[in-house]
């Protein structure tokens, strides 16, 4: 049974419109959604928040119909359900006062609470906070407080929009552990947002793009389809675009999509010799800078993206428009 | 001049000596001013989060009128009920004019536009994503109502307090539907009314000295509830 079957959707606010065909959702999973501002990830979450009522279509919520117009059914539905706000808001209370909210609206009680307060604080090393009120916070800490408050819940499914937002850097692999730890404990399902590829990989095998208010699987940086030849020698290689072989280590013959991970392609201004079966000789098309990590496209006759870091990249001193030379094992290259 | 100065050291023996007469008067003052109060709080916060948060036709047009109302002339609250109340009246075979009841509907009238105003622009102040955020945790929607509430507890202090001290020391409704009755429906400003146009003044400043004690405490309140919203933006 599905946590998640959503058939048909329609919803509208003003101009923007979410459509939803057809998208299930299961448990003991961790889905990735991927999209830019204004894709509709954050209405989605709304919708399997069930917050909003669609226009048009039907959910159904571990395998029954959701009945928009049944306040207590779908009260109850709700309460199956964690969500964390994007941008959170900590109510004007303390820090405890906050993450006991959730379970105080579901009717726990005392040191069945507290319990469960403690353990979440201390798990995310929150409980010296527990006192301070929601206005004493960084925006750090207020994010791990929000996410605390949502993750004290046992719930089937936890909404987690942008949950390493706001977070600095040191903290977000933690969170994402804590998450991580989640899904192993609960077999819940965890519907995440993020802007960052980077993490929807760490996070997640199910990664779903939106894009213009409907969902897509996720199209990969450097996928090619192409046509996989085995050489006598027993070499692979696989034809793209007009002129480009791309020498893979396994698969059989016939027509293949492949992915290439930008982390694992070496740029360099010279050709050197490596035991790296792919070396193209190709031209900056577009520097775009992510932080601390930037990322190339660059022209090999087909256009590939590759990911260095700001240091390599400063000293390597790269602009548009230069020739490089870039490699990556043949291993490197994954058949989807 | 002496009379006054005499005048000041009776009232000061009267407070003392904590006399029946001067007892009395003080609670009716406060059981009726409280209970209006209590009343305006019970119906006016409902009010004041709708029109806060609700948006519907004439919404606007409401807000200028309850805003308009909050300034309401006690007088013209007399007039209305008066008319409504007295023996040709309406409700005149109710036989409420001139108790308690008739007092307390009046001051209610009086103070349920201030509790609905000010609590409107304390739900207006709040950030939209309280209500949000209750239900993202399985609130009920009566439970997010509660949430707006306590968000906004400070605002709602500081409406029922103003409402408070504006009926604690209003006279004309009191006057024109409790009838200053001596024992029953006199209260502190009846009193103070009845007493200066006599000529005797002794009660009159004590009671306008317990007047006083109480408009500078409600103020005191005030004073408080408003620095704690500004320190935490609300």
């Amino acid at each position: 049974m599905s946590v998640y079957d959503l058939q048909a959707i329609q919803w509208s606010i003003k101009s923007f419109q979410l459509n939803i065909e057809k998208c299930r959702f299961e448990k003991d999973t961790i889905y990735a959604v991927l999209g830019p501002n204004g894709s509709g990830k954050t209405s989605l979450l709304n919708l399997l928040a069930l917050l909003y009522k669609p226009n048009a279509g039907t959910v159904f919520f571990q395998g029954s119909r959701v009945d928009f117009n049944h306040d207590e059914s779908l009260l109850t539905a709700r309460r199956r359900i964690a969500y964390l706000l994007q941008s959170p808001y900590l109510f004007n209370m303390s820090v405890r006062d906050n993450v006991r909210y959730g379970l105080k609206v579901r009717g726990y009680k005392g040191r069945q609470v507290e319990f469960k307060v403690d353990g979440i604080l201390d798990r995310m090393h929150l409980s010296h906070l527990v006192d301070r009120t929601a206005s004493e916070l960084s925006g750090g800490e207020a994010q791990r407080v929000a996410l605390a408050r949502v993750l004290v819940l046992d719930a089937d499914v936890y909404l987690l929009d942008e949950p390493t937002a706001n977070v600095d850097k040191e903290s977000v692999h933690g969170i994402e552990q804590i998450i991580l730890d989640r899904k192993q404990s609960s077999r819940a399902a965890i519907i995440m947002t993020t802007h960052s590829q980077d993490q929807a990989r760490r996070m997640s095998e199910n990664i779903l793009s939106m894009v213009d208010g409907s969902v897509q699987d996720f199209s990969y940086d450097n996928a090619f389809t192409g046509t996989l030849h085995v050489q006598g020698d027993g070499l692979r290689s696989i034809s793209v675009g007009s002129n480009v072989q791309i020498a893979v280590s396994h698969g059989s013959e016939g027509p293949v999509t492949v992915v290439i991970d930008p982390r694992e392609i070496i740029l360099s201004r010279e050709k050197f010799s490596s035991s790296a079966l792919n070396a193209f000789h190709g031209t900056i098309r577009k520097i775009e800078s992510h932080g601390e990590v930037i990322h190339l496209t660059v022209s090999i006759g087909v256009l590939l993206s590759a990911t260095i870091t700001q240091r390599s990249f400063q000293h390597m001193g790269l602009n548009v428009g230069q020739n490089v030379w870039i490699s990556f094992k043949a291993s490197a290259v994954r058949i989807l | 001049m002496d009379y006054i100065w005499e005048g000041i050291r009776q009232a000061f023996f009267i407070i003392l000596r904590l006399d029946k007469e001067f007892a009395w008067i003080v609670f009716v003052s406060i059981r009726v001013a409280f209970t209006s109060t209590l009343l305006a709080t019970l119906v006016g916060c409902p009010l004041g989060v709708m029109l806060a948060r609700k948006r519907f036709r004439g919404r606007q047009a409401l807000l200028t009128i309850v805003n308009t109302l909050m300034s309401l002339p006690t007088v013209v609250v007399g007039l209305m009920l008066y008319s409504v109340l007295s023996r040709r009246g309406p409700l005149g075979s109710l036989g409420l004019l001139y108790t308690l009841t008739a007092m307390i509907l009046g001051q209610f009238i009086l103070v349920l536009p201030i509790v609905i105003g000010l609590v409107a622009s304390a739900i207006r102040g709040l950030d939209e994503r309280v209500n949000r955020t209750a239900l993202s945790l399985g609130a009920s929607s009566w439970q997010a109502f509660f949430a707006l509430l306590r968000e906004a507890r400070h605002g709602l202090l500081a409406a029922v307090i103003a409402g408070f001290g504006r009926v604690f020391a209003e006279v004309g409704i009191s006057m024109m539907l409790g009838g200053n009755i001596r024992g029953y429906t006199r209260n502190i400003t009846t009193t103070i009314a009845l007493e200066t146009s006599k000529g005797e003044f002794a009660l009159g400043i004590a009671l306008g000295l317990v007047l006083l004690t109480v408009a500078f405490g409600v103020n005191l309140l005030l004073a408080s509830f408003q620095k704690r919203i500004r320190r935490v933006g609300i």
